[in-house]
């Protein structure tokens, strides 16, 4: 597995296969909390710090427990009891150790259990048959992927605000068609590799 | 009794069910799966090899990038007619698994006889193009990886000319006897 | 309430992906043809139905409903993801095409949150008949709103609609009367985004129009 490899792997899964625009994995979150610049970046960080953590534990477990047992059917099981846990865990460490991190980022901790860009990020690892090290590149540039997105989106969106937009299409639909115009975008680097 | 405590098993219970149902689900279903597997694997031999129903067939367990060996036996005198690799190697951004056979030619030279890609997640639309692409690999010998003609220098086809390069470097071995 | 406001809610008032906008996610992803989305739809209704039943036969007694409280969130996981691998592991078994073709947004209806959301605001405060009723209408509403998606998505895309490997429909004719030719951006991510975008400003301009008569109607009277 050589480098230029592995860059490849980041570039395409920051961007080329981005996790919100062309995998749809994290809608829900992308569309709920990016109304706001500050939330949606703190949403964002939210998620990349779990999705890393998670990946490596899930990873180490399904390797060193479920393969060797034989119990692979255990997966969604264990792997979202894992990711439940952890989010309660970073919360409890977070408030206790940086305060300031916890009011920014702590309303939105709750809800990544149930943002399935972790659990299907989890899977995808085991699912592509990733070695260590490809695993830790893939989910800290998907993470990323989604933290990007997510920014430039709400930055649109707090520009939409203050746009005349039809009544009918007033909040989600054009949120909508404003993501439609940036998966457009955003496909079209698949040309660059 | 502590009420806590009581929550925590009627969980670790509920847990216990569920694990045991999904066992006894898992030991109906997996069988079945296991069979739908072969079968494919099976049909996609044939296309790699034609005829390869008329032979015995041994399934030898490889390693490393090598997960399955099929020896294709003559059913008279149990020689070796030919040998169906399953290799793979890592693409773009996953692993490029395939099926190679190699027989040996009139002159008794060993040739590759056919090939197949059975399954990659490369990106859509990149990766698409290696399935029904022709290397131009049929009936050249093993040790002519050179004639390999794939779209040049992506990281799929490189991973298909290491899968050729990995078989060449072990069939004549292999075809010498081997053994399960 | 009675039973069939119950069962009908799903499908107009409350719809879950139409609505309420939940599980999005699938919504967007498999909707590139009408057999993925019955097939997710069917998964859906057997997960959702079901452990609506077993939520609502664990908390039925107050008792134990005392005792599951602290933990139910755990609980909930737990039931519904037992349900979804079991799913997973018959579909792989005897529908492997339909397996492959929905991948990995199978295990992925463990955090649909249209599922725990219906165990923790219905199923766990309702007796299990009606849990069951309130799963069906759910399941169905949504399965409808995502056969509509895939119906646009795959009409535009390619000019016909496969279901199984038989051709059901093959509209290529109009296409050719009209003049123009299959739109495939509509296969693409963008076409989920666009298709579901404008759905949704439709049913937004529909109620609209009828909350603005209600209220004339309102004035007249």
């Amino acid at each position: 597995m050589s480098i230029g490899a592995l860059i490849s792997l980041a570039f395409t899964a920051l961007i080329i296969e981005n996790v919100i625009l062309t995998q749809f994995l994290g809608i829900c979150p992308f569309l709920g909390v990016s109304k706001k610049r500050s939330s949606a970046l703190g949403m964002g960080m939210a998620v990349v710090a779990v999705i890393v953590i998670s990946s490596i534990i899930t990873y180490v477990l399904y390797h060193g427990v479920l393969a060797p047992l034989e119990i692979e059917y255990m997966r969604t099981i264990v792997f979202i009891l894992v990711i439940a846990a952890l989010v309660q865990m970073v919360e409890l460490v977070v408030k206790k150790i940086s305060p300031a991190l916890y009011k920014a980022l702590g309303i939105y901790l709750p809800l990544i259990t149930t943002n399935c860009a972790v659990l299907g990020v989890a899977i995808i690892n085991i699912n592509k048959e990733f070695n260590f090290i490809q695993m830790l590149v893939y989910s800290t540039f998907v993470s990323l992927g989604f933290l990007l997105v997510i920014y430039l989106f709400s930055m649109l969106r707090e520009k939409i605000d203050s746009a005349p937009v039809p009544k009918a299409f007033k909040g989600t639909p054009i949120a909508l068609i404003v993501a439609a115009i940036l998966a457009m975008i955003f496909s079209r680097f698949g040309g660059l590799i | 009794m502590n009420k806590g405590l009581i929550s925590g098993v009627v969980l670790l219970v509920i847990g216990l069910v569920c694990g045991l149902l999904l066992a006894v689900v898992n030991s109906f279903t997996s069988v079945i799966i296991k069979a739908n597997e072969d079968a494919i694997v099976l049909a996609s031999l044939n296309e790699v090899y034609e005829g390869s129903g008329n032979y015995d067939l041994d399934i030898v367990n490889g390693s490393g990038a090598i997960d399955k060996i099929y020896v294709l036996r003559d059913k008279l005198d149990d020689s070796i007619v030919a040998i169906v690799y399953s290799v793979k190697a890592f693409g773009y951004q996953s692993d490029i698994k395939m099926l190679i056979a190699v027989e040996k030619n009139d002159q008794s030279a060993l040739v590759f006889a056919g090939y197949k890609v059975l399954s990659q997640a490369e990106t859509p639309g990149i990766g698409d193009v290696i399935i029904g692409y022709d290397f131009k690999m049929d009936g050249q010998l093993i040790t002519n990886i050179d004639a390999f003609a794939g779209p040049t220098a992506t990281f799929t086809s490189n991973a298909v000319k290491t899968c050729f390069q990995l078989v060449s470097a072990r069939v004549a071995a292999d075809f010498g006897g081997i053994q399960s | 309430m009675n039973q069939k406001d119950n069962f009908i809610k799903g499908f107009f008032k409350e719809n879950p992906l139409f609505v309420t906008v939940l599980g999005t996610c699938p919504a967007l992803a498999i909707t590139k043809s009408l057999e993925n989305a019955i097939g997710m739809g069917i998964a859906v209704f057997f997960v959702l139905v079901l452990s609506n039943l077993i939520i609502s036969l664990l908390t039925i007694n107050p008792k134990m409903k005392e005792f599951i409280k602290p933990v139910r969130i755990p609980v909930y996981i737990v039931v519904i993801a037992t349900l979804v691998t079991i799913v997973e592991m018959v579909m792989h078994a005897y529908l492997p095409a339909l397996f492959v073709s929905l991948g990995v947004f199978i295990p992925l209806i463990v955090v649909n949150c249209i599922i725990l959301g219906r165990a923790e605001a219905f199923a766990s405060d309702n007796k299990p008949v009606d849990s069951i009723i309130d799963g069906m209408g759910m399941a169905l509403g949504y399965t409808m709103a995502l056969m509509l998606i895939s119906l646009v998505r795959e009409i535009l895309g390619s000019a016909s609609i496969t279901i199984w490997g038989d051709l059901a429909l093959d509209i290529t004719p109009v296409f050719t009367f009209i003049g123009i030719q299959p739109i495939s951006m509509f296969l693409q991510p963008v076409g989920a985004f666009l298709t579901f975008g404008f759905i949704l400003a439709t049913l937004a301009a529909i109620t609209n129009k009828k909350s603005a008569k209600l209220a004339t109607e309102v004035k007249q009277s």
